[in-house]
């Protein structure tokens, strides 16, 4: 029974951090209807920067944590403003748009990190790092620990911030009814700026913690994605909670079916399992 | 209108000119090499856009369609070799007829669940699809699982099978050509444009979506699948990770959103766009500047023409698309 | 110039008007026309930091034997076009190469599915391709103008550390083994090595999975893994995978007797972020710096005093082997008619960095056998026994 609950609980570990990874990807889809392709390459960028910022010692890597939400946050505005809104103003296919606009973007930031750091893999270690945390007969990597727990820090804010700041209120305002949010006198725009950085400053935090646990490239961007696209689908554009939900079950299915079934058969479970819930459910587990 | 009654001959004529022209004049070998990729591109992406562009059933995962043509028509090229020695050219039409076929059938199988979802849910479908179709595949010994299929080598010069394969990409793209063409200026083409304009409000109408829907899917199918068999003939094997990689199938997409999806020649221009500027760029900037050219080319194109190249100049307002649009309500 | 303006030259151009330059600065001076070599290489993507040290390999070559009065008295030009990790662009490009820029010869790819793509073209354009080669199914398809110089061959991959085994006593060796598979054209080729080992040796192999990336935990096959009992515990993978099975099994406090490692132990990488964790790991290799190859020894040693590295990373021994191979070939022949060279590797044997290399039908040497275990962060050679760098360190020492 230990190995049950062994993989439960790395599954979970493992889902909080998928479930941050793809929040950010989520709410922007859901607030503002662009499907931001360059949202897993700020992870990626993030998780570069702590990894430079690591080597100049532990307080670099501290460092990282805040410097990387605030950059992220900085440069998720500045996306929005120059490639979302302009296209918005003009367009009716806003989903499309930005699909590729923001692919461009994707492309562009993973050459731009190739090009300063080379394209060869990268692991995010601490000296913590390579303990584990022994209870019982279950043990949990340090480093898969750390990361949850920024995972979850993340969460709480995002969460914070969406539940019980004026400002994240806005935007689930304007995300479920645009027109009545503006009766209210909610200024979209500066609201959904703000709900871009706040979704790239999360997706910076993801990239950290995914760093301490996966190797990455600049091209692993594209991996990120697809988990991020399928953990919001399956749990509902728009529904946090959901996104929430849908990342952990992800990650408790990819460690538990190893006990049952042979592994290489992981991916068609998982994938199947996953096609099953979007039929079944075809806008998501969840409606909020 | 004029123009469009002429398209008919037109787009088989330049075929066939196109085709005849290498037997002609001497051609680059290379010229060919690079004309083949192209009208891979091509002709993929006017097949996507039948389902994608037009119906606006926007699919990552068209990549599934092209390997099942690449696999199905390379057991098969295994099996004929066993029986006797076929001319080149018969056993590639036969090996391309069969990658269209088992490439429509999958349509039809996964079109039924598929094609209830909307919008992004549907692209979210067809992405699993690819993911699901890798996964078996590479656990499937008989089809090489994660190692690889390899087809017999075709006993042709290399200059015959240039030509050969050149020949194929050629009819392909002017196929998928004309058949988008057909579909755009008919009934058909119309009841699909309804469902990309609001499918609820073509319901209502009495438009039998569904059935369109399916059909736009296994005719881009099956356009899909007879060039998987053409790729996997040319290229001699089938890797899993490279059949199924996930930017074959968004490139497909990206070719005939830059070029303008809802016109029969926009792929074909995207297409072309695209692999002339990578070209251009890859040859005199080179590496990572390139890469990063590129995507700003993207995003830049697709911000000033957001319907693509050949697109409708001013877009129409999208109404009810479940949250895919802010509401534009000054503009 | 300065070592550091070259470096900076190297990396950033072609190295076409660079090793004319070259050529004359080093007053050799030769007014014949220069032999031009085309490859290409994945310079941009995700196999990108790879094909960099192939690329340097392949460029440290070329000053090497223009330095030394050039091929057949000609300078050589080498022209690395970048496929950015894409097997129809390593195709084009090469096909381009031949047809459009009629380069005189050409080099071998990178990685094996491009490499496997342009033995193809190399075959129907019949010209001479030394390469890594696509493992064994694409050495078995009849092609008469392919090399392996050496190839990188998962089916010889751990030949090394089954004869290694095979020396210590049967009551020391692992009683059952347990295997966790990358599905892929590499991982296969390596299990295949791996089974016929085993076999050979009568350990059975009690667990045999397969996984494919992206790999969201490693933790479950550990788990697995140590659940058999198995002491020898066997990971065909690359390197991110690697790192997550290492990671793994210290969380689990998985102790096998013996690990062993698919191809991702080898690049400098490992050693570099998975630190003392990454000890011990055994692997097998296809080349090393510290084998007493023909001229590997000088080859070391200019590296160091050109390029600064110590320790030259594997694939740019490789990229230096199959050029080399290729240089043997020429001046062995007297020609750059590919035919000619064809006839002459099948005739003869050639000795480069990579030993001495006897091809058969199939463009195969003889199956190398070497075992590698990281030792102290260094990547040390423990077969042969006559090319030892280190003692191996067997079993492996439980995690602190």
């Amino acid at each position: 029974m230990e190995s049950l609950l062994q993989a439960i609980l790395s599954g979970l570990f493992v889902g909080s951090i998928l479930a941050l990874l793809s929040a950010g990807f989520g709410l922007v889809w859901g607030a503002t209807g662009t499907i931001n392709i360059s949202h897993t390459a700020f992870s990626v960028a993030a998780a570069y920067l702590a990894y430079w910022l690591t080597s100049f010692g532990l307080w670099g890597f501290f460092s990282s944590l805040i410097a990387a939400p605030l950059l992220a946050f900085a440069l998720g505005v500045l996306t929005y403003r120059s490639i979302v809104r302009p296209a918005a103003a003009n367009v009716g296919e806003l989903g499309l748009v930005t699909l590729v606009s923001t692919l461009g973007i994707g492309v562009a930031l993973e050459n731009l990190l190739a090009a300063i750091w080379g394209p060869g893999p990268r692991v995010l270690s601490l000296p913590i790092s390579t303990e584990a945390i022994r209870v019982l007969d279950v043990s949990v990597p340090t480093s898969t620990l750390l990361a949850a727990s920024f995972a979850w820090l993340g969460l709480i804010v995002l969460w914070f911030f969406l539940y019980k700041t004026y400002t994240g209120k806005a935007v689930r305002a304007v995300w479920q009814d645009p027109v009545g949010a503006a009766l209210y006198g909610i200024d979209r725009d500066r609201v959904t700026d703000v709900a871009f950085g706040v979704a790239t400053a999360t997706a910076a935090v993801a990239g950290v913690a995914m760093a301490l646990i996966y190797a990455f490239s600049p091209a692993t961007y594209i991996e990120w994605l697809i988990w991020a696209f399928l953990i919001v689908i399956v749990g509902g554009v728009g529904s946090p909670l959901g996104t929430f939900i849908s990342g952990l079950l992800v990650g408790v299915i990819s460690t538990v079916v190893g006990l049952w079934a042979p592994f290489s058969w992981l991916p068609v479970i998982l994938f199947a399992f996953l096609i099953g819930v979007v039929l079944w459910r075809p806008t998501g587990l969840f409606r909020i | 209108m004029a123009a469009n009654r002429a398209v008919p001959y037109i787009i088989p004529l330049l075929g066939v000119l196109a085709i005849s022209m290498p037997l002609v004049i001497s051609i680059p070998e290379y010229l060919l090499s690079f004309l083949f990729w192209f009208l891979v591109y091509a002709s993929m992406a006017t097949a996507w856009t039948i389902i994608g562009g037009f119906a606006g059933y926007v699919s990552f995962g068209h990549g599934a369609f092209l390997a099942i043509g690449a696999y199905v028509s390379g057991i098969a090229a295994t099996h004929l070799q066993r029986i006797g020695d076929f001319s080149p050219t018969l056993t590639l039409a036969l090996l391309m007829i069969l990658g269209g076929l088992s490439a429509s059938i999958l349509a039809a199988v996964v079109g039924f669940p598929f094609l209830r979802l909307r919008g992004p849910y549907f692209t979210v479908a067809s992405l699993l699809l690819v993911k699901v179709s890798y996964a078996l595949v590479v656990n499937t010994p008989v089809l090489g699982g994660g190692g690889g299929l390899w087809l017999p080598v075709p006993r042709l010069e290399i200059s015959t099978l240039r030509y050969l394969v050149y020949a194929g990409a050629i009819f392909m793209t002017a196929l998928a050509l004309f058949v988008a063409w057909k579909i755009q200026y008919s009934k058909f083409g119309l009841g699909l444009v309804a469902i990309r304009s609001d499918e609820d409000v073509a319901d209502g109408l009495g438009v039998n979506t569904f059935h369109l829907k399916l059909f736009a899917l296994i005719i881009s199918a099956a356009l899909t699948g007879a060039v998987g068999a053409l790729v996997a003939y040319e290229r001699g094997n089938i890797y899993p990770d490279v059949i199924f990689d996930l930017n074959i199938s968004v490139l497909t997409a990206l070719s005939a959103l830059i070029g303008g999806s809802t016109h029969w020649a926009g792929p074909f221009i995207g297409a072309g766009f695209v692999r002339v500027f990578d070209e251009l760029v890859s040859t005199y900037i080179g590496r990572e500047v390139a890469r990063i050219l590129f995507g700003l080319m993207l995003a830049i194109t697709i911000l000033i023409r957001p319907t693509g190249l050949l697109g409708a100049p001013k877009p129409a307002r999208k109404d009810n698309r479940e949250k895919s649009s802010k509401g534009n309500e000054s503009g | 110039m300065t070592r550091v303006t070259r470096r900076a030259l190297l990396r950033t151009v072609n190295l076409v008007p660079l090793v004319a330059l070259g050529s004359f600065a080093w007053g050799q001076g030769t007014r014949r026309e220069p032999i031009r070599i085309g490859c290409t290489l994945p310079l941009t993507g995700p196999f990108a930091d790879t094909g960099v040290w192939v690329q340097r390999g392949y460029e440290f070559w070329a000053e090497d034997v223009n330095a030394r009065g050039g091929l057949l008295g000609r300078p050589v030009e080498v022209r690395i076009l970048d496929d950015a990790s894409s097997v129809e662009r390593a195709t084009s490009l090469l096909e381009r190469l031949i047809t459009v820029d009629r380069v005189d010869l050409i080099l071998g790819g990178y990685p094996g599915t491009s490499a496997a793509a342009q033995m193809l073209v190399a075959e129907r354009y019949r010209k001479v391709y030394i390469s890594m080669g696509g493992h064994m199914a694409s050495f078995s398809r009849g092609f008469k103008y392919s090399f392996g110089a050496p190839p990188l061959m998962g089916e010889w991959w751990y030949n090394g550390v089954w004869k290694w085994l095979g020396t210590i006593r049967p009551a020391d060796r692992p009683m059952r083994a347990a295997a966790i598979t990358l599905n892929n054209a590499i991982g296969q080729a390596v299990r295949q090595n791996m089974l016929e080992g085993l076999k050979r040796l009568g350990i059975p192999l009690v667990m045999d999975e397969l996984y494919t990336l992206p790999l969201p935990s490693a933790e479950p096959l550990v788990q697995k893994a140590k659940a058999t009992g198995a002491d020898l515990f066997i990971a065909n993978g690359f390197f991110g995978d690697g790192v997550q099975t290492v990671r793994a099994m210290k969380a689990l406090n998985y102790n096998p007797k013996l690990f062993l490692q698919g191809v991702g132990s080898l690049i400098p990488e490992w050693v570099k972020e998975l630190g003392p964790d990454g000890n011990y790991v055994v692997s097998g290799t296809a080349i090393h710096h510290r084998v007493p190859n023909p001229g590997m020894i000088r080859l070391v040693r200019a590296a160091k005093q050109r390029l600064g590295f110590d320790e030259p990373p594997q694939y740019f021994l490789f990229g230096y082997a199959w050029a080399q191979a290729l240089e043997k070939a020429v001046e062995g022949s007297k020609s750059l008619k590919d035919d000619d060279l064809v006839a002459y590797l099948r005739a003869n044997t050639i000795e480069t960095i990579a030993g001495k290399l006897r091809f058969d039908e199939r463009g195969l040497p003889e199956p190398y056998e070497y075992a590698t275990q990281v030792i102290n962060g260094k990547v040390e050679l423990i077969w042969p026994v006559s090319a030892r760098t280190a003692t191996p360190i067997y079993p492996k020492p439980p995690w602190k």
